[in-house]
């Protein structure tokens, strides 16, 4: 008997041994919405500390940044992401961006905020730790925070994955939307989106 | 009228370019046939090769978590038919921050099989041509595009061209599931697993799903003991998600070392 289940577990052992797992990407799950999100403390372009707790009270949008990547100048080339920012500054709603390339300087960050006239806080997280945290992929990856800083939408700006600033006209603006149905006092009938752009250029 | 066939478009045109980004786009375009001439009535190959310089990559229908996909528009005059033949198996590239892509390095070719009508006029000739757009990354991502022509002769008779090129590059189109392997499906609420038996060896088992915008599939495992068991999750981004057809390619080495792949179609969502 012993000797049969001896020869049970090494056949069980060897079993084992030829089960091998492969390809085990996208280990963390997503920022879950509804859910508290996590805090950060980072330098704008000026080197001034701004942290996401200074906001709570307020509607916050966060947008990952990298002036370098055609999505993202996408949005900027004709203006619509500082038009979208202004609007929604009217209601209250706080806009910053985050650059997480790892190349990002605040001097960097300095001359985008410069040479794309935007008048809100550009922060340097070059070493990938807040874009971790929030499991961001892609510039631009979207957030909407909620006054109590839980997560109301993250995803794409837009529905229209392309480069071109022209197909901004005619798709739908999830943040737009997302913020509308906010100020509206409704919930965030697509508070999930799939992210489009270039990948973050993470520091290795 | 032409025919104006093939992938979705998704538009990408070139924006200023960034800083460091190099003048040349470091992706070349151009359109080859496997004939030398266009025989009336005949079956013949056209396709795109993109030639990628190194370090760069472009990407496949689904690019993974960031990028756009490469996407190819044949034309050919009225009375020729043009039946694209997708995407060639891609590789997986992993960049830091757990960011997962799909595409291609150094080159692809993108084919589609082309009849000439019959009652063509030998003596003339025959204008092709192709619009190709793509994304390609390393340290930044630059997007291009080519519009790419070729021009044949009608003849009677024709001879082979590029005869590895169209060979290669054929047998790296995901194939029917067909002799290869015995497919076996299983669904609970989002988790889903398919089980292959093989009939051939295979080795290096690697899964490609393309679930579209509505869709995330997450805990991709592959388990082989003997048969692959493909187990993943599918879920809605938002709720009701449209039901798709999801493409599926599992690559796998053959006997002889080569990578090659096999195309199942998954249902997501309510039937």
């Amino acid at each position: 008997m012993r000797k049969f289940l001896s020869a049970f577990a090494l056949l069980a052992v060897a079993g084992l041994m030829f089960t091998q797992l492969a390809a085990k990407p996208a280990t963390l799950e997503p920022l879950a919405i509804g859910k508290a999100v996590p805090d950060f403390k980072l330098e704008d372009q000026n080197g001034k500390p701004v942290s996401l707790a200074d906001y709570k009270g307020k509607i916050v949008v966060l947008e990952w940044f990298n002036e370098d990547c055609p999505f993202v100048q996408k949005h900027y080339t004709a203006g619509h992401m500082n038009t979208l920012a202004q609007k929604y500054a009217a209601d209250d709603v706080v806009w910053i961006a985050i650059n997480s390339t790892k190349t990002a300087t605040n001097a960097s960050n300095l001359k985008a905020a410069t040479d794309w006239k935007m008048d809100r806080p550009i922060l340097n997280d070059s070493d990938g730790n807040v874009a971790r945290a929030y499991r961001s992929k892609n510039t631009p990856t979207m957030y909407v925070v909620n006054k109590d800083q839980t997560l109301a939408y993250r995803g794409a700006i837009d529905s229209k994955a392309s480069t071109e600033s022209a197909d901004i006209e005619g798709s739908t603006n999830y943040v737009a939307q997302a913020l509308d149905e906010l100020k509206a006092g409704k919930s965030v009938s697509e508070p999930e989106t799939k992210a489009y752009g270039c990948s973050v250029k993470y520091a290795e | 009228m032409r025919y104006a066939l093939l992938f979705i478009g998704l538009i990408t045109f070139c924006v200023a370019g960034a800083s460091a980004a190099p003048k040349e786009n470091p992706v070349k375009a151009e359109l080859l046939a496997d004939m030398s001439a266009v025989v009336p009535g005949a079956t013949f190959n056209v396709a795109v090769k993109f030639t990628i310089e190194p370090g760069w990559h472009i990407y496949w229908i689904n690019p993974g978590d960031a990028g756009l996909p490469t996407t190819v528009k044949f034309s050919a005059p009225a009375g020729f038919k043009v039946e694209p033949l997708g995407y060639p198996t891609p590789i997986q590239f992993d960049q830091p921050g757990n960011v997962v892509g799909y595409g291609y390095t150094e080159s692809l070719v993108i084919m589609a099989k082309v009849t000439a009508p019959a009652d063509l006029k030998p003596g003339t000739a025959v204008d092709l041509s192709a619009d190709a757009k793509w994304l390609v990354c390393k340290d930044v991502c630059i997007p291009g595009k080519a519009a790419v022509a070729l021009q044949l002769k009608v003849d009677a008779k024709s001879e082979k061209a590029n005869e590895a090129l169209f060979a290669d590059w054929s047998a790296k189109l995901p194939a029917e599931a067909g002799k290869t392997a015995v497919v076996t499906r299983t669904v609970k609420n989002e988790d889903h697993t398919i089980s292959l038996k093989w009939q051939v060896p295979a080795k290096n088992i690697e899964v490609f799903t393309a679930p579209g915008n509505g869709w995330a599939i997450s805990n991709v495992q592959i388990v082989n003991n003997g048969e692959s068991a493909i187990h993943f999750t599918a879920k809605p981004l938002n709720k009701p998600a449209a039901a798709v057809e999801m493409p599926v390619v599992v690559a796998y080495d053959n006997a002889d070392g080569q990578r090659r792949s096999i195309q199942l179609t998954e249902h997501l969502g309510e039937k």
